[in-house]
């Protein structure tokens, strides 16, 4: 099981993208609201991969993604951003970012990102079952 | 002037966007780029700042109908009463954040050098009003359960 660290400073979003990576198998094992605590709790759990939002107060996912991959090369992580941030994204992908989730993040989307980054694996949403 | 009025025409249009697609709710009728002394806002309301080359408040109000069926829209999977509560009060900054990172590529120039602040929600308010060389410019959506509007302030 992939364990997976969300980082966004937004509650809706962390939400959203955990719920979501639980439905594809995945295991969740940190939270993180600014790249300050996304690099601190990196080190503290070594997650197999990383979603990281660009932009987020006191340390940005791009600073963040610099400095957890200066003393890890092999951290995948990918960023969450909006489509104003083309630039960001590229020097995102430059320092090392494995790819990119646009806003408003769908389940197809993660699907097809963590796809790339793990193409050995296997993610199928598990659909809930209803009761008839 | 046509500078704002062309970014609140792009903000307007990626409202309605993801309003209507995004989130799959109706669109019945879209006003643009009103110019306006003053204006009523709507139940639940946050502001961004735009800065950069561009200088000048977006304020984004919804209606409660609304944010209540973007709720259901945009939270993904099954939600508690008590985390629908908790997170109705975010909803309005999320919309508007997203909105507005969506639409800076349609901004002049497009969108190069525009910067963001990060969300600020007000609660209770009910009236904006202009003074002196200030300058309002309003724009709105309506849907089957309520408004949502966007205004320009600068």
């Amino acid at each position: 099981m992939l364990n997976v660290m969300v980082v966004d400073d937004s509650l809706i979003i962390r939400r959203n993208i955990k719920k979501m990576l639980i439905e594809l198998g995945c295991n969740v094992v940190a939270e993180a609201v600014n790249g300050q605590e996304a690099v601190k709790l990196y080190a503290k759990y070594n997650p197999d991969a990383v979603t990281m939002d660009i932009t987020m107060p006191i340390k940005t996912g791009i600073e963040a993604l610099k400095e957890i991959r200066k003393d890890c090369k092999d951290a995948v992580i990918i960023m969450v951003t909006s489509h104003g941030q083309e630039e960001l994204v590229m020097d995102a992908i430059k320092n090392g970012a494995k790819g990119y989730l646009l806003k408003p993040v769908t389940i197809d989307k993660l699907t097809i990102v963590f796809k790339k980054a793990f193409p050995e694996l296997t993610f199928e949403a598990k659909k809930e079952l209803t009761a008839v | 002037m046509q500078m704002y009025e062309d970014v609140l025409g792009a903000l307007i249009d990626r409202m309605e966007s993801f309003v209507g697609e995004d989130m799959g709710i109706e669109i019945l009728d879209k006003n643009i780029c009103t110019k306006v002394c003053e204006f009523e806002l709507l139940d639940c309301m946050t502001i961004i700042g735009l800065g950069g080359d561009l200088n000048a408040l977006t304020v984004f109000s919804f209606d409660t109908f609304l944010i209540d069926k973007l709720v259901e829209s945009f939270i993904y999977g099954e939600v508690s009463q008590e985390e629908r509560a908790e997170l109705s009060k975010e909803i309005p900054a999320e919309v508007a954040n997203t909105v507005i990172g969506n639409a800076i590529p349609n901004f002049p120039n497009s969108g190069k050098g525009a910067t963001i602040t990060p969300p600020i929600i007000i609660e209770d308010a009910k009236l904006a009003r202009k003074l002196k060389d200030s300058s309002v410019l309003m724009a709105m959506i309506k849907t089957k359960y309520g408004n949502a509007q966007c205004a320009l302030l600068n």
